[in-house]
This record gives C-alpha cells, sequence and structure tokens, in this order.
C-alpha cells in the first residue's frame, strides 16, 4: 500500500514539475490578445450594445466616419468627404473608391443605402435606430455619392455616424430576415481591416489581418478577443502576458502598477456618472432639497477614494470630452454640510422625534438604488447614504439585480425609484435631449425646464459652429443651477497595456480598433 | 447502506460498543478533532450572539481617509477597501452568515421533517408522491436552481434562507422516514397503538423522538452547506446583499482586491472553511454517538 | 434488470418534464425581462415592440405550451444573447464540461479510493489523521477561494500554469496545452468529491474489513493483499457507485463556479450568464440538459451495481 501512494506522489510531482518550463511568456508575435467579458454576437443591425461586440464589430466591419486621434474629431473611414446642404437636413458624403468587402466584392453607395434605410426600417430590430432617427431616404446619385436626408436638421451626423453604425454587405444580405442572419453571423464578411477567422463560443474570438484594407495592409496578422469573465482572471492574464489589451478599474491598475510588463493610458469618457433624484417625486421636486443633497456630499473625496483612474470631478452636465461645447465656468458644488443643513432648513425641513428630518409630517426618507456586482457602484452608493443619514435624511439602499435595475429605472416620464445611480456613455455629439429635455427617452428623472427645451431645440437646429457653442454654454448654466441629478464624476477608462504593443492610436479602446492596423506586436 | 448514510460520510462508525450517554459523551471526548469543533463553534456562535456587545466600531460605517489600513490599537485586523474596520465585519458577518446557515437549516429541517414523518408514518399514494419527490430533487442540480432563483427574484437574506433550506431537505426527509420505519414495528409503539392513542400524539411522543439523533445529526451537517453554500452565490453576486456584512459577500468583495490585499479575502475565507469544517467534524462525531446503529454495533 | 431501467429512464423523464415547468414558471414569473430589453440604450417604444415579436406578451401557460411544442421537437428556440439556436450553443459547450468534470471525477476516484483504502487499514496511524483531517478540509473550503488562491500561487506568482481559458489562441492545438490548462480547473473541482469519497472509502473499507468473511479469510491464512483486494475492497465498492451518483449534481454545480473562475467555456458559465441576463430559451435549455445529464449518470450508476455485484440484478 505505501508503494501506491509513493506512485501517486510520484506521478502527481512529474505533473506538476513537468508544468515548470510552460511559464507563460505572454502570445506569439504578431498577435493582438484583447479581454472582453462576455461572448459577442455579430449581426451589424440587431447588435447587443455591449462593449465586447461593439469592440469586435469594430475591427471587421467599417463605419462611414471614424475619430482622429488626439482630438477625436470625426474624419472618413468608409466616406472620402462629406458636405451639408439645405440646413444640415441633408448630408452627401462621398465614399472612398476602390474599396472591396472581405469576400473580394466592390463596397458602393448601394450597401450605404440598403444598411442605413433598414437601420430604421421598423420590421427590423435595430438597437441603434433612435440615433438616425428622422432619416428619410439615402439617395445614391452613382457608386461613390450616397445622400442622407432627414427630417429635422442632423448637425452632429458625421459623429452619430462613426460611432456604432457598422456598414453591412447587400449583395450578401438583401432579402433575408435581418434580425436572424444565422449564417451571416457564423462568417460575418466586413470592409474592416481584420477579417473573421473563427469564434469559439465562450472561448474567444480571432480574426486575421486583410491584406486588401483600404487603410494599408495591418501591422499584426491576428487580432484575439479573449472572453475572460472573473475580473481576477483579467489581471492574472495581463501579468502573465496572456492578454496584451484589457479596460480594467482605478483598484486593478493600482495592483498592476508594479508589474514591468504593462502601460497605462486614461481617456475620458463623454460620460457622467451621476445620483439621479426623481424630480417628479417629493421631495425632490424641490429644488432646495437637490441642492442640500448636492452640498452634503463630499464628491471630491469620493472621487478621489472610491473612484480614482484620474476620473474628474463633475461640476455640471458636460464631461470634458466634449471639447469646446463645455461650459468651464462652472465649478463643482462645494461640499458644505453647514449650507446642506440650511438649505434643509429653508425648504421646511425640522427634526422630527426619531432624529429624522421631517416636514407636514412626513419623514425625510427615501432609497437609493443601485446595480449589484459593481464594487464602485456600490461603495459610492452607500457612502451617499452615510453622508446624507448625517443631513437627517433616512436612506436605504436598494442593491437590485441589472435587468430590474434597469427595467425599474430606465422608464419615462419617470423612473420607478426614488434616487438611483445611473450614467450614459454616447457619442461626443453634445445634444442631449435624451437626457435633459423634458419627456426625453433617457429622462428617467423627470427632469423639466422650458428654458433648456427651447435652448435644446435651439441647438439642434443651429449648424453654425460657434453659434452652437454658445448655446450649449448657456443651456448647461440652466441645467448646472437646477441640480435635476447629483453630478459625481466624469467617467474614464483605463486601459492596460503590454509594453510590446507598438502604435497604439491616442484614443479609448472603443474608438481606437477602427485603426487597429496601425497598431504592432513584436 | 442506502444513500443518506453515504451522504452522512461517517468517519469512525467503527467505535466499540459501549452504551449509555456517559459512554456516548466519553466516546465524543476522545474524538479530538470534535472537541475542538466543537469549542469553536461555541466560542464563535457567542461571538457572534454578543456582537453589539463587544464595543467594536459600527461595522458599516466607512471612512474614506483610512481605506486599506494595516492593523492598529484602533482597527484589530485593520480596514478594507472603503476604510470599514475588518474585525466589526467578520463578528457582526458571522451573525449573518451563521444566522443563514441556521435558518436555512431549520427550513431543511422543517420541510425535510414534515416530509419525512408524513411518508413514513401514512404510506400509500402520499408516501409514493413524497419519495417520488425527494428522489427527483436528488436528480436536479439544485446549485443551479438556487442561483436561478436568486438572479431572477434577487438575492435578500429571506430569498437566500428560502432557497438554501428548500434545496437541502432531502437528506433529512430520508432519516426521518427510515426511523419511523424501524420504529413503527417496536414493542411500544404497538402497544401505546393497541391503548388507543391518537395518531398525531403517538407520532409526535413516540415516533419523532426516535428520529431526533438522526436529524441532529443531518441538521448539523445541513448548517455546514448552507454556509458553503451561500459563500458560492456570493461569488456569483447572488448571496446576501450589501450592506449587511456576511462572510460570503465579505469574501466576494474582497476578491476584487486580492492583489492590493490579499489578507481581506484570507480572514473571511478562513472563518467559513473552519466553521464548515467544524460542523461537518461535529456532525460526524453525532453520527457516532447519538445514532443507536452505530453505538449499539 | 432491464425492466429497473426502462423504470428509472421514464422516471428521469418525468422529472425532466417537472424541471422544464418549474424552471420556465420561475423565470417568466420574475420581475425584469430579458437583459435584451433592459437595455439603457433601446428606447422603451422599441422594447415593447421586440417584446411582442418574442411572444413574451402572451399568458405564461400559452408560452409554456408553445415552448413544450418546439422542445419535443427538438427545436429550443434562438438565444436572445446569442442569435443563435439554443441547441447549437448547449452542443458547442458540452464537450467542454465533460472534458472537465470527467477529468475531475477521475481524478477523485484514482486518488480517493487508494488513500481511503491506506487510511483505513492504517487505522489510526499519523498517515490516517492526516488524511482525515485532509478530508475535512476539502470538504469544507469554499471552492472561489481555493481557485484564486491557486492562481496566485501557480499563475501569477511561480508563472507554472495558464490562469484561465481551455488553450493557448494562437498556438496549434497540442495536448500539452490543453492538459496544463486543464491542471488547476479539475484539481479545483475534484476538490470535494475527492474529499467526500475518501471519508467513503475509509469508513466503509473500516466496515468490511470488520465483516467475518474478512476475518474467516484472514484466519485461512490469505495473504493481506488478497484480503483487502479481493473481499473487502470489492464490497466497499458498491455504496461508493452510489456516492458517485450523489455527487454528480454537486459536480455539475460545482463547475459552475469552477467555469466562471477559470474561464472554461463550459455549460455551467452558459447557464449563469443565462441567468444572469435572463436569457429565457438558453436558460431553460441549459437547465434541461444538466438535468439530463443527472439523469444519465443515474442510469450509468445503475448498470455499474450489477457490473461490479451481479446479485443485485436478480433484485
Amino acid at each position: 500500500m505505501r508503494r501506491v501512494l509513493g506512485a501517486v506522489l510520484a506521478v502527481s510531482l512529474a505533473v506538476v514539475i513537468g508544468a515548470g518550463d510552460a511559464r507563460a511568456q505572454g502570445g506569439p508575435p504578431g498577435v493582438l490578445q484583447i479581454a472582453v467579458i462576455s461572448d459577442v454576437t455579430l449581426n451589424p443591425f440587431t447588435l447587443p450594445q455591449q462593449l465586447p461586440t461593439l469592440m469586435v464589430s469594430k475591427v471587421i466591419f467599417g463605419t462611414l466616419t471614424r475619430y482622429q486621434p488626439g482630438d477625436g474629431k470625426p474624419v472618413g473611414d468608409l466616406a472620402a468627404s462629406w458636405k451639408t446642404m439645405d440646413d444640415g437636413r441633408a448630408w452627401e458624403f462621398k465614399l472612398r473608391p476602390g474599396v472591396t468587402w472581405h469576400d473580394g466584392k466592390p463596397f458602393t453607395a448601394a450597401d450605404v443605402k440598403f444598411t442605413l434605410e433598414n437601420i430604421v426600417n421598423p420590421q427590423v430590430k435595430a438597437l441603434f435606430r433612435s440615433q438616425l432617427q428622422g432619416l428619410q431616404r439615402v439617395d445614391t446619385p452613382d457608386d461613390l455619392t450616397a445622400r442622407l436626408v432627414f427630417k429635422d436638421p442632423m448637425p452632429a451626423l458625421p459623429i452619430v455616424l462613426g460611432y456604432n453604425i457598422y456598414i453591412a454587405p447587400k449583395h450578401l444580405l438583401d432579402g433575408k430576415d435581418l434580425n436572424t442572419l444565422d449564417e451571416f453571423i457564423r462568417q460575418p464578411v466586413g470592409t474592416g481591416p481584420f477579417k473573421f477567422k473563427e469564434a469559439v463560443k465562450g472561448s474567444h474570438v480571432a480574426v486575421e489581418a486583410n491584406p486588401a484594407y483600404h487603410g494599408g495592409a495591418p501591422k499584426l496578422h491576428t487580432v484575439v478577443f479573449k472572453v475572460v469573465p472573473d475580473v481576477n482572471s483579467v489581471v492574472a492574464q495581463l501579468r502573465t502576458g496572456e492578454l496584451d489589451l484589457a479596460v480594467v478599474t482605478a483598484n486593478h491598475r493600482d495592483t498592476l502598477a508594479s508589474a514591468p510588463n504593462l502601460a497605462f493610458k486614461v481617456t475620458v469618457l463623454p460620460s457622467t456618472f451621476y445620483l439621479a433624484l426623481n424630480n417628479a417625486r417629493w421631495p425632490f421636486n424641490d429644488r432646495l432639497v437637490r441642492h442640500a443633497l448636492m452640498h452634503g456630499l463630499n464628491r471630491e473625496l469620493m472621487v478621489q477614494r472610491l473612484v480614482r483612474g484620474d476620473a474628474p470631478l463633475a461640476g455640471g452636465p458636460y464631461a470634458d470630452a466634449f471639447g469646446p461645447y463645455v461650459n468651464k465656468d462652472l465649478k463643482p458644488y462645494p461640499h458644505d454640510v453647514g449650507r446642506a443643513k440650511a438649505l434643509l432648513a429653508e425648504a421646511g425641513f425640522t427634526p422630527g422625534a426619531d432624529g429624522v428630518l421631517q416636514k407636514d409630517g412626513k419623514r425625510l426618507a427615501f432609497s437609493l438604488m443601485v446595480d449589484k456586482g459593481n464594487p464602485e457602484r456600490e461603495q459610492i452608493a452607500l457612502y451617499a447614504q452615510q453622508s446624507w443619514k448625517q443631513l437627517g435624511a433616512d436612506v436605504k439602499v436598494d442593491v437590485e439585480e441589472w435587468s430590474v435595475y434597469i427595467k425599474r429605472g430606465n422608464q419615462i416620464p419617470s423612473g420607478d425609484y426614488d434616487a438611483r445611480t445611473s450614467w450614459r456613455i454616447t457619442s461626443a455629439d453634445p445634444d442631449k435631449t435624451a437626457e435633459y429635455t423634458t419627456g426625453g427617452v433617457n429622462n428617467h428623472y423627470a427632469y423639466s425646464n422650458p428654458e433648456v427645451d427651447a435652448l435644446m431645440a435651439k441647438a439642434r437646429s443651429t449648424v453654425e459652429e460657434g453659434a452652437r457653442v454658445a448655446i450649449f454654454r448657456k443651456l448647461q448654466e440652466a441645467i448646472y443651477r437646477d441640480v435635476p441629478v447629483v453630478w459625481i464624476y466624469h467617467q474614464t477608462e483605463i486601459l492596460a497595456m503590454s509594453k510590446r504593443v507598438k502604435g497604439y492610436p491616442d484614443l479609448g479602446i472603443r474608438d481606437a480598433l477602427p485603426w487597429v492596423h496601425q497598431i504592432a506586436v513584436p | 447502506m442506502d444513500q443518506t448514510a453515504v451522504l452522512e460520510g461517517g468517519m469512525a462508525r467503527d467505535a466499540g460498543a459501549e452504551r449509555g450517554v456517559a459512554d456516548a459523551w466519553r466516546r465524543f471526548r476522545r474524538n479530538r478533532l470534535a472537541v475542538v469543533a466543537f469549542a469553536y463553534l461555541v466560542i464563535v456562535h457567542g461571538v457572534a450572539a454578543l456582537a453589539p456587545w463587544f464595543g467594536l466600531p459600527d461595522p458599516e460605517a466607512m471612512d474614506l481617509l483610512n481605506q486599506f489600513s494595516p492593523p492598529s490599537s484602533e482597527h484589530v485586523l485593520g480596514t478594507d477597501e472603503t476604510g470599514r474596520d475588518v474585525l466589526a465585519r467578520l463578528v457582526f458577518g458571522a451573525r449573518a452568515s451563521l444566522a443563514v446557515g441556521l435558518a436555512a437549516m431549520l427550513v431543511a429541517v422543517a420541510v425535510g421533517t414534515a416530509l419525512g414523518a408524513l411518508s413514513g408514518f401514512c404510506g400509500g399514494w402520499p408516501e409514493t408522491a413524497i419519495m417520488r419527490l425527494t428522489d427527483g430533487m436528488l436528480t436536479v442540480p439544485t446549485f443551479f436552481l438556487a442561483l436561478l432563483v436568486l438572479a431572477v427574484f434577487g438575492s435578500n437574506i429571506g430569498n437566500v434562507v428560502l432557497v438554501i433550506g428548500l434545496t437541502g431537505w432531502m437528506v433529512v426527509a430520508r432519516v426521518v422516514r427510515a426511523e419511523i420505519l424501524r420504529a413503527l414495528p417496536q414493542e411500544f409503539v404497538v402497544a401505546s397503538r393497541a391503548l388507543g392513542a391518537s395518531e398525531a400524539r403517538m407520532l409526535v411522543r413516540h415516533l419523532l423522538p426516535q428520529a431526533l439523533p438522526s436529524v441532529i445529526v443531518a441538521a448539523t451537517l445541513g448548517v455546514a452547506y448552507a454556509v458553503l453554500t451561500e459563500s458560492a452565490l456570493s461569488y456569483l453576486g447572488l448571496g446576501v446583499q450589501a450592506p449587511t456584512p456576511t462572510w460570503g459577500n465579505m469574501l466576494s468583495g474582497a476578491q476584487h482586491y486580492v492583489w492590493k490585499s490579499p489578507v481581506l479575502a484570507l480572514y473571511p475565507g478562513a472563518a467559513i472553511m473552519l466553521t464548515v469544517l467544524s460542523y461537518n467534524a461535529l456532525g460526524d462525531a453525532l453520527s457516532d454517538t447519538l445514532d443507536p446503529r452505530h453505538a449499539g454495533s | 434488470m432491464r425492466r429497473h431501467l426502462l423504470r428509472r429512464l421514464a422516471q428521469g423523464v418525468a422529472v425532466l418534464f417537472v424541471v422544464s415547468a418549474v424552471v420556465f414558471a420561475i423565470v417568466h414569473a420574475a420581475p425584469g425581462g430579458p437583459a435584451l430589453l433592459n437595455n439603457p440604450d433601446v428606447d422603451p417604444v422599441m422594447a415593447r415592440e421586440i417584446e411582442r415579436q418574442l411572444g413574451l406578451d402572451d399568458p405564461i401557460p400559452i408560452q409554456y405550451a408553445r415552448w413544450l411544442g418546439n422542445a419535443v421537437r427538438g427545436n429550443f428556440g434562438r438565444s436572445y444573447q446569442h442569435g443563435l439556436g439554443t441547441a447549437e450553443l448547449l452542443w458547442a459547450r458540452i464537450p467542454n464540461t465533460l472534458l472537465l468534470s470527467g477529468t475531475a471525477l477521475l481524478l477523485a476516484v484514482v486518488l480517493a479510493v487508494p488513500l481511503g483504502m491506506i487510511s483505513a487499514i492504517y487505522r489510526y496511524s499519523a498517515l490516517d489523521y492526516v488524511a482525515t483531517v485532509t478530508a475535512f478540509l476539502g470538504v469544507s473550503v469554499p471552492v472561489f477561494w481555493l481557485a484564486i488562491l491557486l492562481i496566485i500561487v501557480f499563475s501569477v506568482t511561480l508563472g507554472w500554469l495558464p490562469s484561465a481559458g481551455m488553450l493557448t489562441v494562437g498556438l496549434p492545438f497540442s495536448m500539452r496545452d490543453r492538459a496544463l490548462h486543464l491542471i488547476m480547473p479539475s484539481i479545483v473541482l475534484a476538490t470535494f468529491p475527492l474529499a467526500q469519497l475518501m471519508r467513503y472509502v475509509r469508513s466503509s473499507m473500516v466496515e468490511a474489513l470488520a465483516q467475518d468473511y474478512v476475518r474467516t479469510a484472514r484466519a485461512k491464512g490469505l495473504p493481506e493483499r488478497g484480503v483487502v483486494g479481493r473481499h473487502a475492497l470489492r464490497n466497499a465498492l458498491i455504496p461508493m457507485v452510489t456516492v458517485l451518483g450523489v455527487l454528480t449534481p454537486r459536480l455539475l454545480g460545482g463547475a459552475v463556479v469552477t467555469e466562471t473562475i477559470f474561464a472554461w467555456p463550459g455549460l455551467g458559465r452558459l447557464a449563469v450568464e443565462a441567468a444572469i441576463t435572463r436569457d429565457y430559451p438558453v436558460i431553460l435549455g441549459a437547465t434541461l440538459l444538466v438535468s439530463a445529464l443527472v439523469v444519465l449518470s443515474n442510469l450509468i450508476t445503475d448498470v455499474l451495481y450489477v457490473v461490479i455485484d451481479p446479485r443485485i440484478a436478480l433484485r
């Protein structure tokens, strides 16, 4: 029996030692390994809007425009140039000549017409339809010209088109049910720098270089999108070189800072994280209460200690990524507990018997809803609870599973919540009709100010740049004064990148991927 | 040997043929692992019960200027990612974790005893139906079912207790049924039935006490199962939710900081493991000491 | 024997039927709805329209009848998240899950039987004591905690083993590569069944060694190896088969956590993702498939009984 045990031990030792020379050295040269958290579905019409699918789409498909490294201005991708007509109601795009699909067929204006008209076709479950709202038709005077005609002016169209509007091949998809596309999603064909190679569900998607790419042959031969659902695995694989690029949290950036093989890139996103206060409900219908809650929160400390990641404290509704449109005169409301308490007293609140403030017999009690599973957001909610309790409010944190959180939270004209955490990632188009105008589709906190409504409508129909900037700056002042929500910080993206990666463009990961042909991994 | 006994996975069935409570206690004491386990459990439960009276800091109070601080006189085990006192969270976490474990066990024992007794005592179609249900439940991957229910209905403490309890009663039902079937033909039962004792009275006074030792064993192992399951559900984000600290959600929270501060994961992980280990060891020793079959063999 | 197996098969089908109804009721009764429709960037009008197209606005019994009608014909619907047929998604994952759980089970049996036997034979020795405590640790350790510790030690600190996935993408397939990826997940998944089995082998071995026929065999002067191997072991194996049957659901449950940590593309992870995104067709398909695997493993257990002990067939 002892011999049996000895044999078992010997075998296990041999296995362990035999594995010894397998120390991970990073991926093979010419292969870029990018982390995604879940599987992808490459239907260019019904894409679930999840980062993994968008990331893979951006290297396989082309868009009419993309964003220039550095300043993020829209420049041509499949379009070579464009001009606006009819006060911004029509746009004419001259397409890049000589572009071919991955199957060798030529790319023409017919593909653009096919794609865009189907996105707005109600029969197609296109998730990006709202971005092209009001598109009436696409005219194609010749093979390399597409003229988009809208009902209303679309001053920011070139920004919108570069965001998520992928052009699909008409010759493969015409007449098919665009909602399913069984064959196509198994072997998608685009015009992008990389061609689809294989997708193993739950494991990875691999794409290979498209030598005929209009921007020049890619320097990499393969890009692998690895499905890694566990955050600790992402960290471990970055360290071992099993991953070259991954979006990480500030906390993991701190952890990885000591890894000699990694560098980091922080990009400011056109997105703001805030605590939404349901303006349709008592007591948030009172501006004084909203102001009090803003002053009562030490947002600077929260951003510094809980968010980190170089995220800027949010003074108002517009992140720095909106460039010239941001009104820099609006300074963040200071943390001032005394002022917060005074504002609540002014609003008519007096301490009740149980220590909680009350007004007309109603206690200042509300719940704060947060989505489950993200430690940073949960911590923000818990810290807000603690801070607002010190003002005399009875706050209950309500941790909800994602689909419940969204379903309850994203209703219009007002969500089914008192207060909640929220954010919204958009393109750099400064038009926030959806978020800050009465009845806007993302205005679940029921904010309504006729002055803002009017200014936003005016901005939408103003094409001249200087005038547009002035309008946006003015409407930000009005929103800032009202404090419809408690802005916390403007979001950043932290990209952990292997030092093997060369030529990564100066953009966030979403916008950098259309330039992936310039990246090299020697 | 049936599956029930299998699940208990006894270690020390080979003890000698002593009888009586004093002997049982003596045999229990001889199992050093069980004695240590028992002592540990007494301490842990005592600490959990008395948690508010130790003068510990508020386990939910964040201090953003004191994140990840090392042990100090103010914070004996240091602080976590939001500056909360780790020791206080461990102690109050014990309260929630043990409460979940014990409550889930009570649910399992209540359901299992009721169904087991009903099926053993009534016979006929109720027995068939209940035993089919039990077989079926043993066939279903219950962890799947548990996580599904929590994913769709939300994981508050009540749901977690119910889900763990309702997926863990099958062993108890089988044990109780087996004990009742064993007891039914015994003389005192036959006698009391002849004397005209009511059925319900007989069940409660005579039959269930026969099953008690086995139920205690199953219940002890049930707590271990419940505590371990809560921690696995927590890892998947489906355990008891913040701000209530439990060992499971402390551990799942700490996994985000496992590189920066591994001790944050070490404490609750060790607490879970030691507690589950102790309950398992205790259950084993009890099955040796209490179960008449083993004591008599 | 055949009648017995057929009856068990019928029971298994009944279990699957009940499971499908219960799971269907649970997912559809819950608040919320598919994540597909609860996307912050989909406007609510659009979402209601898609909901109607998916038939989610019908009464639940009607939806169930429709699903069941399709399911018996082998059509499990289309995944909301993946846009592919559910059956296709599941089929792709089965080999991976079987590979992982199979390796883990094999590891558990191969190690548990000799270790349990040694423990039983050298009862109360230091070896037995160590084995006993280790087994207790094995059934008590939180799986994901163990996994994280292993990753820290073997992937990050020592750099011996890959921390996740089942292959090195970009390299040609090799057995060695696959084996390296398999080591940590299968050890983690094997821990609980290994410890449980070992405890069980030990106790049933101890029981068997105390039986009359073993004593008789010993008294007859048979060599110890023959006594243990031929008589005691065989009798100890019978109940062990039962344990294996009971451990299978537990193993598949453990696979959920293990697959998530090690990014192993198996059924368990698919099911968790489906549960979280409310991908109804996949939730139903995965639960049914896992239940079917358990039913199947129970049938195999039944057959194994007969193989090990032909007397059972006479029952």
